[in-house]
């Protein structure tokens, strides 16, 4: 067993490059195994919710907290916070429960556990496309604009 | 005037239970907000992360509105009531640590400009280097032990690390410093039993790295690359040159500065004798305490390295085995006297 904590909602920043490297919605942010010592605000704050999954190990979850890597080429600059987020939307449309405990801010349960099959939980794992620089044209990150 | 909003982080009695939680719910823009956030750890167990433990990124901050990472009072290393007679390496019953349980990754990347991180011992992956930050303005670490294996990186400029125990014992370097970061008052050092072939102890990565007061032992190179050269000064080493203009000591034997210098029972407590004693620059700025808590200068004079030498006749803060007599003298509680 295992306990993730996902932002619902998004972290934003005016400037550009640091936005990127904030966490958005269905981004992990950290793991703990069982049994949950989750914090005061953990299990408060309406920005985050923690779902609990029977059937992950503690190496995959924390693999979804893995920044985006560095690909060859291209510029560390936009490098985003998390290179996978979940489509929390999707999952929720086949768990009411899941739907509702998202959508509940003042956060009446703590965590929900999650009964989908772990497979359907990896279909809604989505990697992240890059993201261009803008200060940069074309693909060569080298040319510098 | 910034408001300080200071969060625990431990277990479930605490504000957060992870240092990445309380990162991720700092503000994005902390000037904006007009914030300081900091993080008090408790030391309720270890902290540990298969993979990297904790990543700062995505924080604007300015010089009075920073994020700061520290041990609650009582919870380091730092004030713990066997700092000076445990031996002085990472322990993590003694105070909080971080540490990466895996072969990839650190116990801290990312930064933020002016952060503050103090009191707190840090371990990376197997394979990996201690910390690996990113490159953060003036960001501070102080009072800290890095564990290794591998380097510790500061980067950023006018970054410092000051008052540090810094140890590696894989790869080729003990503290690599970059993009203008400056090493005040460590101690740097590699096991003396583990083979140092072809190994630095501390690195200037670009140029211009301020190294002064610090102590680099075991290694084959005590200092490499383009430092400043004109304000970098009282070093120590075993070897025989290390950066500095001037007041370096150099040649000292490896094995008596220290308790002990060999991988199981290190302990980096500054032994009597040692040639660091007396021989540093009076810095109050960066180093008016050592790494346990203890005031600069003692005995009159500022010592080279991340400890500072306390000595029975000193008596201004004394190992817990000595107490004050009634006519004022030191009492060894295993019989020796003196004062």
């Amino acid at each position: 067993m295992v306990a993730v904590l996902f932002r619902v909602r998004d972290k934003t920043s005016a400037d550009f490059y640091k936005n990127l490297q904030c966490r958005k919605r269905g981004d992990a942010v950290c793991v703990l195994s069982a049994p949950e010592t989750w914090g005061t605000m953990d299990r408060q704050n309406p920005d985050w919710r923690i779902l609990v999954f029977g059937d992950v190990s503690a190496d995959e979850a924390q693999s979804w907290c893995m920044p985006e890597l560095q690909r060859v080429g291209r510029p560390s600059k936009t490098l985003q916070r998390n290179q996978f987020r979940f489509d929390l939307d999707a999952l929720a449309a086949q768990d009411a429960g899941l739907a509702a405990y998202l959508a509940d801010d003042r956060r009446a349960l703590a965590s929900y556990g999650v009964s989908l099959p772990v497979s359907r939980m990896r279909a809604a794992r989505i990697e992240r496309t890059p993201v261009a620089d803008p200060a940069v044209m074309g693909d060569d990150p080298g040319v510098i604009g | 005037m910034p408001t300080t909003v200071t969060s625990s982080i431990g277990t479930s009695a605490r504000t957060y239970s992870t240092v990445q939680a309380w990162e991720d719910a700092c503000p994005a823009n902390l000037v904006s907000d007009d914030k300081i956030w900091r993080g008090e750890c408790y030391n309720d167990s270890e902290f540990t992360v298969a993979g990297t433990v904790l990543n700062i990124s995505g924080i604007t901050s300015d010089s009075t509105r920073y994020l700061e990472l520290t041990a609650a009072t009582g919870q380091s290393f730092v004030d713990n009531a066997n700092r000076f007679t445990d031996p002085l390496r990472y322990n993590a019953t003694n105070g909080v640590a971080l540490r990466d349980t895996t072969n990839y990754g650190y116990a801290v990347t990312g930064g933020s400009d002016y952060m503050r991180i103090s009191r707190l011992q840090f371990q990376g992956g197997a394979t990996e280097a201690c910390i690996n930050p990113s490159g953060a303005t003036s960001a501070d670490w102080n009072q800290c032990i890095f564990n290794g294996p591998g380097e510790t990186q500061i980067r950023g400029t006018n970054a410092i690390v000051r008052n540090s125990l810094i140890m590696a014992a894989i790869g080729s370097t003990g503290l690599r410093l970059s993009y203008g970061a400056d090493s005040y008052n460590n101690t740097v050092v590699w096991p003396s039993n583990v083979s140092n072939t072809g190994t630095t102890g501390v690195v200037s990565n670009d140029s211009g790295n301020i190294v002064q007061n610090t102590g680099v032992f075991g290694y084959a190179t005590a200092s490499s690359g383009t430092f400043d050269t004109t304000n970098s000064k009282t070093n120590a080493t075993d070897l025989g040159s290390i950066v500095g203009a001037s007041g370096n000591v150099t040649g000292l034997s490896y094995a008596s500065q220290f308790a002990s210098t060999l991988t199981a029972s290190r302990n980096f407590h500054v032994q009597s004798g040692s040639g660091m004693i007396g021989a540093a620059t009076a810095d109050p700025t960066n180093a008016g305490t050592d790494i346990l808590g203890t005031s600069r200068p003692q005995g009159g004079s500022w010592d080279i390295g991340a400890e500072e030498y306390v000595s029975a006749a000193t008596g201004d803060v004394m190992p817990p085995w000595w107490y004050t007599r009634g006519d004022g003298g030191m009492q060894n509680l295993t019989g020796g006297m003196t004062g």
